[in-house]
């Protein structure tokens, strides 16, 4: 049924091989978080379905900012942005899932995430998207956020990952369980 | 992976499609399915007769109430056969399903037989109302989105053939 699996990630310092992390904020690690969670389910797709994946690293603008303030340059990201995904390529293979390597795309640009992830989808001919729903309080980033943006905008089927233990009830009542 | 995934189905041909993708990724999981349909008023092909103001004519009063209950009754009804037909298409490839029919507004009614069925996924159609009616109407598949307490899977409908993207637009990418 999934052939082409996009997998868009807000973050990649989440390999599981990887002890080059620095201290992150409250917002990294929600984003690592969610991440995490998106490339355990886009792996867990994959395997019954022998589909491959496309791993698809989407930063705003500020998190690039952030990146290159971080790493001193552009090009000093760009490389660790290398590497953490070479780190994430081998876990994927470890698990058995083929990777798409063929779009990498060197420079690191800014857009809006929603637009690059449907963008991607469009062009690489997915067949399912795979995103998190970072955006706990949405109404910061506008209505629905980028998973909001992707479900509506989407050329295939999308799957918006959100673990049962750490979400909120259906009231909205902000009972959220940190696991 | 999944064990329990609830799907939102209406009568219409996306409610097929979104059927066929629930039924596919439940043989692929052993999943469990429980089919649900809504009925409400948003509903294409629900009975909207208008009875506002009928007071005012008592002798044909009686008559349209009851006819808008009838339809009713057989919306209901249409709505049951669709869901038995449904289940039989999943029962003959072995995969475990019940299904449920509710009234209510459809993106909470979802949210809460997910709650309390507890459902590890939310199968569901996109809405497919364009621009204003989008807004006016509320997007189902928004509301899932941010009141589910799982996660969600919205299938598309037809992709539209102007909707292709050349290099360019992927200039604003990231590694």
């Amino acid at each position: 049924m999934y052939t082409n699996i996009l997998v868009a990630l807000s973050s990649i310092q989440i390999a599981l091989s990887d002890h080059n992390i620095f201290e992150p904020n409250q917002t990294e690690r929600e984003s690592f978080r969610v991440s995490r969670e998106v490339l355990d389910e886009a792996i867990a797709l994959a395997k019954p379905f022998k589909a491959n994946l496309t791993l698809l690293h989407v930063l705003t603008e500020k998190e690039i900012q952030d990146g290159i303030r971080k790493f001193g340059s552009k090009e000093k990201f760009e490389q660790e942005c290398q590497r953490r995904l070479k780190l994430l390529e081998d876990e994927v293979r470890g698990a058995g899932v083929e990777v798409d390597f063929d779009q990498i795309f060197p420079k690191l640009v800014s857009g809006k995430p929603g637009e690059i992830i449907c963008n991607h989808a469009r062009l690489w001919k997915n067949d399912l998207i795979v995103v998190g729903r970072r955006e706990r309080h949405f109404h910061l980033l506008g209505p629905g956020g980028v998973s909001g943006y992707v479900i509506y905008h989407a050329p295939c089927t999308t799957f918006v990952v959100n673990s049962k233990a750490s979400s909120i009830s259906p009231e909205g009542a902000n009972s959220v369980v940190v696991h | 992976m999944f064990q329990k995934i609830l799907v939102a189905i209406d009568a219409s041909e996306r409610g097929q499609l979104v059927f066929d993708q629930a039924l596919q990724l439940a043989q692929a999981t052993s999943a469990h399915l429980m089919l649900l349909h809504v009925l409400s008023s948003e509903e294409e092909g629900s009975p909207n007769v208008s009875i506002i103001g009928l007071e005012y004519y008592p002798s044909i009063a009686d008559e349209i109430v009851q006819m808008h209950q009838k339809q009713w009754v057989e919306y209901e009804n249409r709505g049951l056969k669709m869901l038995r037909s449904h289940a039989e298409q999943a029962a003959a490839v072995g995969v475990a399903i019940e299904f449920t029919q509710n009234f209510g507004n459809p993106g909470r009614t979802i949210c809460e037989v997910a709650h309390t069925w507890d459902a590890d996924l939310i199968i569901m159609g996109r809405r497919g109302h364009s621009g204003l009616n989008e807004l006016l109407l509320g997007s189902v598949s928004n509301y899932v989105l941010h009141h589910a307490p799982c996660s969600v899977l919205t299938v598309q409908g037809i992709v539209h053939a102007d909707s292709t993207t050349t290099q360019d637009q992927l200039a604003d990418v990231v590694l």
